[in-house]
């Protein structure tokens, strides 16, 4: 930290001050209460293995945990007067390359922040125009887009009672789309892949730290089905709507498919799968899931579960213009958040916690949204070539088997998908 | 991410999953030479992110070394990284693509691809950039921050309930990733 302070990186003062109070608040906690210590001690007592783990692991936190994380917080807080408000890192030697060089990583293109920028800009407002149809025809004229979906998420038609019951109706809601899909994978693919999946409530004990929806992949010989795991501590935070889109991008032919062929077919070796954080691929099919969802026909009779799809759509080209436009275009903070609040029609504490992510994961966000363009190109490109002979299903059975791939190398893949004729 | 790549590190791994998958059966010449290499660079990884083996459940008979290891932190271990890929990138070029079955030259691409971007991190020498960070969706300019930093990471996985491996790196206090457009999450997902 010390090193990277003589080279000008200090993190900006907003970042600062919420890791000194997040650290202070860690070191108030008195070591026996820690969560190193009481996790160490509640799962030995579970596990009924005999010893004095507490005291044990009390001492560690308190002669060598503790005073470590106290240096770091006494480095931390000797640098915050250097700490200045700009949030890009433009503002570093060389912050141009630098943010080239993140943005090659979390997307696997060579797209430039001006390209990322124009291509959020231009799908934000796309959406937003098919978004501003679907509510016009449903009655819903006054305001904006974003106003109009936050009024739509308040709308008690679309809420699940916020009790144990309503908990329940959720996860049959759940159950009933992936049912509901299934029969229609066959369209889109002839890989026959059975993609079983459990659909659960995060546990209770553990809501308050974990996501808001999960997927936890099969085992590879099959024996554990994949979990999809939604976090129900508040049904009021799970519009109806919000929900079909959820569940194919998690789900199938999202995440639950692409896991389903690795753990079916053992077609990829380890170093693939050690070699699997080409985010662009991982993520942008689960975008495309969600597309083939719409494309499915999934919401011929659900106008609002539409809304919802464009919704979560909408939100990752917004990432695109926001996360370019504070680390190359040299927004301030408060400029992206402003933009993301005006454009998402989500809260400003949401989008406040989502801004202060990309500053500190820069570029990162970017790989969703073109990872899931950056397939659909590839879909134009192989439509065109092929002509008539075009089949979905091989397109589709490509872009899976290919496994987790940077955008060039899955170009390639459908290279030879055309040249061999469209079949996969 | 939600296709938890970890996850399915684990279950790959469980299994056993050597170098070479079945199925490939058209060979070429040159495969076996990138399979070898394949091998050696899978267990050179894991023997620099201990923690990330022991995750996966790799840290036993004779690599049982791994489960009382930490990955080294330090700049040496920045730069050990860069090593890794560059004498990678010599042995890769030893193979040429014309000896290679179709399935095989993809894994070369991909391994090529990985470590060329995590060597073009080399001249932003701070934060976490590098091979190991660019595979992780960590890279980031601040060793700590709101959402990392060893601390926060080791009392994640402490007090996970399910097998949550993580990546060595950077590991997110809260949300990193979350794409629904529903409030974040702690750890990478949709």
């Amino acid at each position: 930290m010390k090193r990277d302070a003589g080279l000008g990186v200090i993190a900006p003062d907003f970042i600062m001050s919420n890791m000194l109070g997040q650290m202070s608040g860690m070191l108030a906690v008195p070591a026996a209460d820690a969560r190193f210590v009481s996790s160490l001690a509640g799962r030995a007592k579970a596990k009924g293995i005999p010893g004095d783990w507490s005291g044990q692991a009390t001492k560690i936190v308190s002669s060598e945990i503790y005073p470590a994380l106290t240096r770091q917080y006494e480095t931390l807080k000797a640098l915050q007067p250097k700490s200045t408000h700009d949030a890009g890192v433009w503002r570093f030697k060389d912050g141009e390359a630098y943010y080239g060089w993140l943005l090659k990583a979390g997307t696997n293109t060579d797209m430039t922040a001006e390209q990322i920028h124009q291509t959020g800009l231009e799908q934000n407002k796309a959406i937003e125009s098919r978004m501003d149809a679907i509510l016009k025809a449903n009655g819903l004229t006054q305001g904006t887009v974003g106003e109009r979906m936050i009024a739509l998420g308040n709308d008690p038609r679309f809420l699940f009672p916020d009790d144990d019951a309503g908990r329940a109706q959720v996860l049959a809601y759940l159950n009933q789309l992936i049912a509901d899909v299934r029969p229609k994978l066959a369209t889109q693919f002839n890989l026959k892949l059975k993609a079983p999946v459990d659909v659960k409530r995060v546990p209770a004990d553990i809501q308050d730290g974990a996501g808001q929806g999960y997927m936890n992949t099969g085992s590879l010989d099959g024996s554990r089905p994949s979990t999809y795991y939604i976090n129900l501590k508040s049904t009021k935070n799970w519009p109806k709507f919000s929900l079909p889109s959820l569940t194919y991008h998690e789900t199938i032919p999202g995440h639950a498919w692409q896991g389903a062929y690795l753990t079916e077919t053992g077609q990829l070796p380890l170093i693939r799968i050690l070699l699997s954080g080409f985010n662009a691929y991982v993520e942008g099919w689960a975008l495309y899931a969600e597309q083939l969802g719409d494309e499915m026909g999934m919401y011929q009779t659900d106008w609002a579960g539409q809304l919802g799809y464009l919704q979560a759509q909408r939100f990752r080209a917004i990432r695109l213009v926001v996360d370019t436009g504070l680390h190359a275009k040299r927004w301030s903070r408060e400029q992206a958040i402003d933009w993301a609040v005006a454009n998402s029609g989500r809260t400003r504490q949401a989008m406040t916690s989502e801004i202060d992510r990309y500053c500190g994961t820069p570029g990162q966000a970017c790989g969703y949204k073109v990872g899931h363009n950056e397939i659909n190109r590839l879909r134009d490109h192989a439509k065109q070539a092929l002509g008539p002979k075009f089949d979905i299903r091989g397109f589709n059975d490509t872009v899976v088997k290919t496994g987790a791939v940077p955008i060039s190398v899955l170009s390639a893949q459908i290279d030879a998908l055309i040249a061999a004729g469209g079949k996969a | 991410m939600s296709l938890d790549r970890r996850q399915l590190l684990l279950s790959g791994a469980a299994a056993g999953l050597a170098t070479a998958a079945p199925g490939l059966a058209l060979a070429a010449s040159g495969d076996a030479a990138a399979n070898a290499f394949f091998d050696k660079t899978c267990v050179r990884m894991l023997d620099e992110a201990p923690e990330f083996a022991t995750s996966l459940g790799l840290d036993t008979g004779a690599y049982a070394w791994r489960k009382s290891k930490l990955s080294d932190s330090s700049w040496a271990g920045v730069e050990a990284k860069h090593r890794f890929c560059e004498e990678g990138l010599k042995s890769l070029k030893a193979l040429p693509d014309a000896g290679l079955s179709p399935a095989v030259k993809l894994n070369k691409d991909v391994v090529a691809y990985a470590m060329e971007l995590g060597l073009e991190a080399k001249p932003f020498a701070f934060g976490e950039n590098n091979f190991q960070s660019a595979m992780s969706e960590a890279s980031t300019p601040y060793v700590v921050s709101q959402q990392g930093g060893t601390y926060s990471g080791a009392v994640n996985s402490s007090t996970a309930s399910t097998p949550s491996p993580r990546p060595p790196t950077v590991t997110p206090i809260w949300p990193v990733c979350t794409g629904s457009p529903s409030p974040s999450t702690r750890r990478p997902s949709a």
